[in-house]
């Protein structure tokens, strides 16, 4: 069970929590310059890192935000919470 | 001004409350009304409609007959009595602001009070806060998971010694949450 620092609620159970997925992903544009290549790779294609990646997660049972984590996905361990809009430098929880 | 011709229906809960030695759940007979403000200054909107400053983060405050309880940025939940809500909804006007939105909810939602010396304890298998004094302090509040349903809980003044706590939850699961807190 992770216990996650929401921005807003503070330290709360995993459960509270729904992972929404690899963060900062960059729509392409403008739309009719996109090749198919790169539609495809933002709509289908995420990194799989083993190590820290960026994740966005929303607290539905509480505050109902979004907000960015980043976590090492072989040891769970969060090193970086920050909100939407922020960004931090790789590796700069750690 | 809400119009008189238009009532919301306010069935009797489906709840049934319960009083033991060491644990009692209480309906309340309140009124609840949402406020909702979006754009990056909520909480200076907040100010400007209610003529007081929010409650800070987690927390809630009584002012006048009203308490104003924190949900999450620019959402907050006012509690009172029946008319003192209504008085509020209707001074405060929001009909033809795009940003803010004030909404009587007291059709869809059912206020329990729990309050005994098992409280925390009746909590703790069916939620994931820490509710106890060192963290979750008088007018305290939280968003938070009550077994299977989300919940507001407050933690109100203690009554004999005993802690007590607001629990707000969907009407339509007020049933199923006071089965989880009779079974203990």
């Amino acid at each position: 069970m992770l216990l996650i620092d929401c921005p807003y609620c503070g330290p709360r159970s995993e459960i509270e929590f729904r992972c929404g997925g690899e963060s900062h992903v960059q729509r392409p544009g403008p739309h009719d310059a996109a090749s198919d290549e790169q539609w495809a790779d933002y709509l289908f294609y995420r990194h799989n890192p083993k190590g820290e990646h960026r994740e966005r997660w929303l607290h539905m049972a509480g505050c109902g935000q979004w907000f960015n984590v980043a976590r090492d996905t072989v040891t769970h361990k969060i090193t970086a919470i920050y909100r939407m809009g922020e960004t931090i430098d790789a590796g700069a929880g750690s | 001004m809400p119009d008189p011709q238009i009532l919301l229906a306010r069935a009797p809960s489906p709840a049934a409350g319960f009083v033991r030695p060491t644990l009692a759940l209480e309906i309340e007979d309140i009124a609840l009304a949402k406020l909702r403000v979006h754009g990056p200054d909520a909480d200076g909107r907040f100010a400007s409609i209610t003529g007081n400053a929010p409650p800070p983060l987690r927390r809630q405050v009584v002012q006048n007959d009203l308490t104003f309880v924190w949900l999450a940025p620019g959402e907050w939940l006012i509690c009172g009595g029946e008319e003192a809500v209504a008085a509020w909804l209707a001074q405060s006007d929001l009909r033809d602001d795009e940003a803010a939105l004030a909404l009587d909810i007291t059709h869809g939602r059912t206020a329990f009070v729990l309050t005994g010396s098992d409280a925390r304890d009746v909590l703790a298998a069916h939620c994931p806060l820490d509710l106890w004094d060192k963290s979750f302090r008088v007018d305290d509040v939280a968003r938070s998971l009550l077994g299977d349903t989300t919940m507001v809980i407050a933690r109100l003044a203690d009554l004999d010694g005993a802690p007590r706590f607001r629990i707000v939850v969907d009407q339509s699961m007020a049933a199923y949450a006071a089965r989880v807190l009779a079974r203990g």
